[in-house]
C-alpha cells in the first residue's frame, strides 16, 4: 500500500492509530512511506551528477535510512499525520546530510573533490547564484542544511511539498490551513532557501 | 529596506503570479504591479527566483538510471612498488577488487582497495585485514599482505581462479549436490568464524569465491564485526537482498543472521531466484520482514526445502543453531536423497528379481527416519616420526583418524536408532545423569526411548542458559559403549548390529575384548592416536614442532615452554583459551565445541587431541581386560596444560564427563 497519494490523510492516521495500538504491519507500512520517499530523492540526487554515483549508492541510503527510520518509530509516538509527515521528513533530512557528511567531512576524500561551484561560505549560506538544482553532494547538502534553518512554518511546507511531495491541496489539508497559505509560506521558504534576502533587497 | 505594508503586498502579489501561471497565463510583474509601480522592479526578482527553484516543485526523480561514471582510477597502477593492478574483477559498496600482479613472487594475487570517498579512515579498512588474519581457515580467502602507499591502503589475498560463486550461477544453475558442497564449505568456513566472535554481516554470492579446485571460499569481511560489539547504527549493513529480518530493524546481526543469508544464497542457487518476489527495494524490504517462506513455486528440490525454510525463517531461534547445523543438515539431506535413490534402484531390482523367480540377497533397507552419522577422516601416512622414548606413535602403516572426537550429535542420533536394541537405555551409561555437561535428553519409557540433545541446560540446572552446543564432544561414554558405536559405523549404521563387527562384544560389557581382524572402524590404538596427535610436520625434535601442546610422553612441562615448540607464549595465550584450557592456567568450565581451537591441532589436523576431553584408546602393552587406556588432556584440567601425553588407565565401565572417544578407520587403498 503506498501511503502517499491517498488524496485523504485518514487513512493515515488510521495507519498511525494502528501502529500506536501495537501494529507491526500498520508500522511497516509507515516505515514503507518514509524510505520510498528517501529513495526518490536520493534518486534525484544521483541522476543530477554523474560525479555522485561513485561516492554513494541509493541501495546503501536505503539500508542505513531504514535502521534510522526504525529507530525513530520506536523512539517517538507518532501523535497525528502532520507529526508523521515532520518526523519523517527530518529523519529524511539527517540521513542525506549525515550521507554527504562522510563523504565530505573532514576525514573525507571527496573534501578535494574539485568543484566549479562556490563554496558554501562564499555563496553566503545560499544555494548558488545560478539558482540551478544542487549539482553535487555539497551543495544537496547545503540546501538540505538550509531547510532545517527555515522559519518552523516554512519548514514543515517544504516538508510536505518536497520531502513528502503532497499536492498543495493535500499540504493544506495536514496543516489545517487554506492553500494561498500554503502556497505564501511556499514561497517564502523558496525566496530563504535562494538566497533572496526579501527584506533587505529593496531599495 | 522593505516595509511590511509592502512585504504583505509582494507576498500576494507572488501568490497571484501563480495562480496566472497555474492557468497557463505568464503576466509580467509590472503588469500585476500596476496599483503599486514601486514594487515591480523587487516582484521580478521574486518571480526569478520562482522560476529558478522551480525544481523545487518536481520532488521526484527524473525516468531512468543516472549517468554511468566510468571510474578506473587504479588501472595500471603499481601498489608498494609490486602489486600492478591488473583488472577490475569487482565492486562493492565500498571496495573494488583488482587481479592484479605481484611483481616479486610473480604470481596472480587479488588486491582489494577502498573506493575513494567510502573510507572514514585506513583503520576500518585495516581492520577488516587483522580480522581475516585471525581467522585461519581453509575455506577463509587467506590475506598475504596489507599495505598503505600514500593514501591508498590495500589488502592482498589470494587470487581465486574461479571467480565468484554469483558468476558460476549467472554462467548456469549448478547440480543441488554441487550447491550443497559449496553451501557446506561456505557454513563451515562461517562456523569457524563464528566460533571466533566475528559475524560476516555480508554473506552474499558474490563473496563466496570458487577456487582452482572447485572450493568454495568465503570472503569480504568488511563490514564483519565481532561480536561483542554487534549492534548500534552502523552506516550500512550487508546487502539488502540477503539480509534478514533482524537486521533490517537495526537489531544486532548475530550467527544466526549469516545462516539467514546463507539460506538466501542457497535458494538463489537451487532456484536461480530470490526468496521474494519484489524487485524495488521497499517491496524487498517489506517481503523480507513480514518473513514469508519460499511459496511452493519457488521450485526448490524438495530434499533441500527443508532445509532452506528452516534458514530462512523470520525468528532466528527457529532456524539452525550454528553454520555447522545448517552443513549437517545439508549433507543429511543429501546424503538421505542418495540413499532413497539407491533404495528404489533397490526395490527395483527386487521387485525385478521376484518377476524373475531369481533369489536377492544382501538387500538392507535403512529406515527413512536414519540420520547418517558422518565423520570427517583424516589420512595419517606412512612412515610418520619414529616413536618416542617410551615407545609410542610408532605405527608402519596408513589408516584414517576422526579429525574431531565423537560428538553429542553424532552420538545422540547412534542411541536413537539402536534405542531398540539397547531397551534399558545401557548405551547411554551415565550421560543423563550428569547433565552440567552432557546435552542428551531421554524421553519416553523402557524400551521405547528416544533422546534428544538439548541445545541449552535445562532450567534449575547448574549451567542453565549455557548453550550446550550438540557439536560438543560425547562424554560420560564407557569404553564398551564407544566400541558398540564402532560396531554399528561397521555394520553401516541404521540396523547395524552393535555386538558384533570391530569387537565381539555380544553383551559383555566389563572387559576389553582385542579388536577384529577385518574391522572397518574402530577405537585407535595407543600408538593410532599417538602417532596422529603427535607428528611433527617439519621432522622429530625440539624446535621443529607446530602443534599445540602435542607433546611427546617423555617430557616436561618445562621442554614445552620452549620458544616454536609447542606455541607455550604470548601469542598462543591471547586465545580466549587453548584447546578449552583457561587463559592463566585456569580450568575452564565446560566443554568446547569439537573444532573451536585451530591452533590446537596436530601435525596430520586432528582437533583436541591436546585438551577438551580425553579419548578412550586401546592400550599399549599388557593392561588388564577390566582396564582402558585414556590418552590426552580435559577441560576441567588446572595446570600444567593439558596435553596430548596425558595417559591414565582407567576401568573401562568408566563413564566420567572428561572421556570421550574419536574413531579410527581402515584406509581402503583405491583399486
Amino acid at each position: 500500500m503506498a501511503v502517499r497519494g491517498t488524496g485523504t490523510d485518514t487513512e493515515i492516521q488510521g495507519l498511525i492509530d494502528r501502529a500506536n495500538a501495537g501494529d507491526a504491519a500498520s508500522k511497516e507500512m509507515l516505515l514503507d512511506h518514509a524510505c520510498d520517499r528517501l529513495l526518490r530523492l536520493t534518486r534525484k540526487m544521483f541522476h543530477g551528477s554523474g560525479n555522485l554515483r561513485r561516492w554513494e549508492q541509493t541501495d546503501d541510503i536505503f539500508q542505513s535510512s531504514m535502521l534510522r527510520f526504525h529507530k525513530a518509530l520506536e523512539q517517538t509516538k507518532v501523535e497525528s499525520v502532520r507529526h508523521f509527515f515532520n518526523l519523517a521528513a527530518l529523519q529524511i533530512r539527517r540521513e542525506l546530510i549525515d550521507t554527504a557528511r562522510r563523504h565530505f567531512g573532514p576525514e573525507g576524500i571527496g573534501t578535494n573533490h574539485h568543484t566549479d561551484r562556490q563554496a558554501p561560505d562564499e555563496a553566503g549560506g545560499s544555494l548558488h547564484a545560478a539558482a540551478d538544482e544542487p549539482e553535487d553532494l555539497a551543495q544537496w547538502t547545503q540546501f538540505h542544511t538550509l531547510v532545517d534553518s527555515l522559519p518552523a512554518d516554512e519548514r514543515e511546507v517544504v516538508n510536505l511539498l518536497f520531502y513528502e511531495a503532497l499536492p498543495q491541496q493535500e499540504a493544506a489539508q495536514v496543516l489545517g490551513v487554506n492553500v494561498r497559505t500554503v502556497k505564501r509560506r511556499w514561497q517564502a521558504a523558496r525566496l530563504k532557501l535562494h538566497g533572496h534576502d526579501h527584506d533587505q533587497s529593496t531599495r | 529596506m522593505i516595509n511590511p505594508h509592502d512585504k504583505e503586498l509582494l507576498a500576494e502579489l507572488l501568490v497571484e503570479w501563480e495562480e496566472f501561471c497555474e492557468r497557463g497565463q505568464e503576466v509580467p510583474a509590472v503588469e500585476l504591479c500596476k496599483e503599486h509601480p514601486h514594487l515591480a522592479e523587487e516582484l521580478a526578482r521574486r518571480i526569478a527566483v520562482m522560476k529558478a527553484t522551480e525544481w523545487l516543485n518536481n520532488p521526484d526523480p527524473p525516468e531512468g538510471d543516472p549517468p554511468a561514471v566510468a571510474t578506473q582510477p587504479f588501472q595500471g597502477r603499481m601498489l608498494a612498488g609490486r602489486y600492478r593492478l591488473d583488472d577490475l574483477i569487482a565492486e562493492g559498496g565500498f571496495a573494488q577488487v583488482w587481479r592484479a600482479y605481484d611483481t616479486e613472487l610473480q604470481r596472480i594475487v587479488a588486491v582489494k582497495v577502498p573506493k575513494p570517498g567510502r573510507l572514514e579512515t585506513s583503520d576500518s579498512f585495516m581492520a577488516e585485514a587483522r580480522r581475516v588474519a585471525r581467522l585461519k581457515h581453509p575455506g577463509i580467502v587467506p590475506v598475504h599482505d596489507v599495505g598503505i602507499e600514500g593514501d591508498q591502503c590495500f589488502i592482498v589475498s589470494e587470487f581465486a581462479e574461479g571467480g565468484s560463486l554469483a558468476g558460476q550461477v549467472s554462467r548456469g544453475r549448478p547440480s543441488p549436490a554441487q550447491v550443497v558442497n559449496w553451501m557446506c564449505e561456505v557454513a563451515d568456513a562461517l562456523e569457524h568464524a563464528h566460533l571466533h566472535g566475528v559475524i560476516h554481516r555480508d554473506i552474499k554470492p558474490a563473496n563466496i569465491l570458487i577456487d582452482h579446485h572447485g572450493r568454495a571460499l568465503l570472503a569480504d569481511f568488511g563490514i564483519a564485526q565481532s561480536a561483542q560489539k554487534a549492534g548500534g547504527f552502523a552506516p550500512s549493513l550487508g546487502t539488502l537482498r540477503y539480509m534478514s529480518p533482524e537486521q533490517l530493524e537495526g537489531r544486532s546481526s548475530t550467527p544466526e543472521s549469516d545462516i539467514y543469508s546463507l539460506g538466501v544464497v542457497l535458494h538463489e542457487c537451487l532456484t536461480g531466484k530470490l526468496p521474494y518476489t519484489a524487485t524495488d527495494p521497499t517491496g524487498l524490504r517489506r517481503e523480507i520482514i513480514a518473513g514469508s517462506p519460499p511459496g511452493s513455486g519457488s521450485r526448490l528440490p524438495p530434499h533441500l526445502a527443508g532445509v532452506c525454510r528452516t534458514a530462512l525463517s523470520r525468528s532466528p531461534d527457529k532456524r539452525q543453531t550454528s553454520a555447522a547445523h545448517f552443513a549437517a543438515a545439508l549433507r543429511r539431506a543429501e546424503e538421505n536423497r542418495r540413499r532413497h535413490g539407491a533404495r528404489r534402484v533397490a526395490l527395483l531390482l527386487a521387485t525385478l528379481s521376484a518377476l524373475l523367480g531369481v533369489g536377492w540377497y544382501g538387500l538392507r533397507f535403512i529406515p527413512a527416519e536414519t540420520q547418517p552419522v558422518e565423520i570427517e577422516w583424516v589420512p595419517v601416512g606412512h612412515p610418520g616420526n619414529p616413536a618416542d622414548a617410551n615407545g609410542f606413535g610408532s605405527v608402519a602403516y596408513e589408516y584414517l583418524i576422526g579429525r574431531h572426537e565423537i560428538t553429542i550429535e553424532q552420538y545422540c542420533a547412534f542411541l536413537n536408532q539402536v534405542a531398540a536394541r539397547d531397551p534399558y537405555g545401557l548405551y547411554s551409561d551415565s550421560m543423563l545423569t550428569d547433565a552440567s555437561v552432557l546435552a542428551i535428553v531421554r524421553l519416553g519409557t523402557d524400551g521405547k526411548y528416544t533422546y534428544k540433545v538439548l541445545d541449552e541446560a535445562p532450567a534449575g540446572h547448574i549451567n542453565a542458559g549455557v548453550k550446550l552446543k550438540p557439536h560438543r564432544p560425547i562424554v560420560c561414554v564407557s569404553w564398551a559403549s564407544a566400541a558398540r558405536f564402532c560396531n554399528w559405523l561397521h555394520n553401516g549404521q541404521g540396523n547395524g548390529s552393535t555386538e558384533t563387527g570391530a569387537y565381539a562384544l555380544n553383551g559383555v560389557r566389563d572387559r576389553r575384548v582385542p579388536r577384529e581382524k577385518d574391522a572397518r572402524f574402530f577405537l585407535p590404538t595407543e600408538d593410532e592416536w599417538y602417532k596422529a596427535a603427535y607428528y611433527d610436520v617439519a621432522g622429530a625434535g625440539i624446535g621443529a614442532a607446530y602443534w599445540q601442546f602435542g607433546t611427546r610422553s617423555n617430557e616436561s612441562p618445562e621442554v614445552w615452554k620452549l620458544p616454536g615448540y609447542a606455541r607455550w607464549d604470548a601469542e598462543s595465550l591471547e586465545l580466549p583459551n587453548i584447546a578449552n584450557w583457561g587463559v592463566g592456567g585456569g580450568a575452564c568450565d565446560t566443554l568446547a565445541p569439537v573444532h573451536l581451537f585451530p591452533n590446537a591441532v596436530s601435525g596430520y589436523g586432528c582437533h583436541c587431541m591436546s585438551g577438551n576431553v580425553a579419548e578412550w584408546v586401546e592400550p599399549k602393552g599388557d593392561v588388564d581386560a577390566r582396564e582402558g587406556i585414556v590418552r590426552g588432556g580435559f577441560w576441567w584440567e588446572g595446570a600444567p596444560p593439558p596435553n596430548s601425553a596425558y595417559r591414565v588407565q582407567q576401568a573401562i565401565q568408566t563413564a566420567n564427563c572428561d572421556i570421550g572417544f574419536r574413531v579410527a578407520a581402515k584406509r581402503v587403498s583405491a583399486k
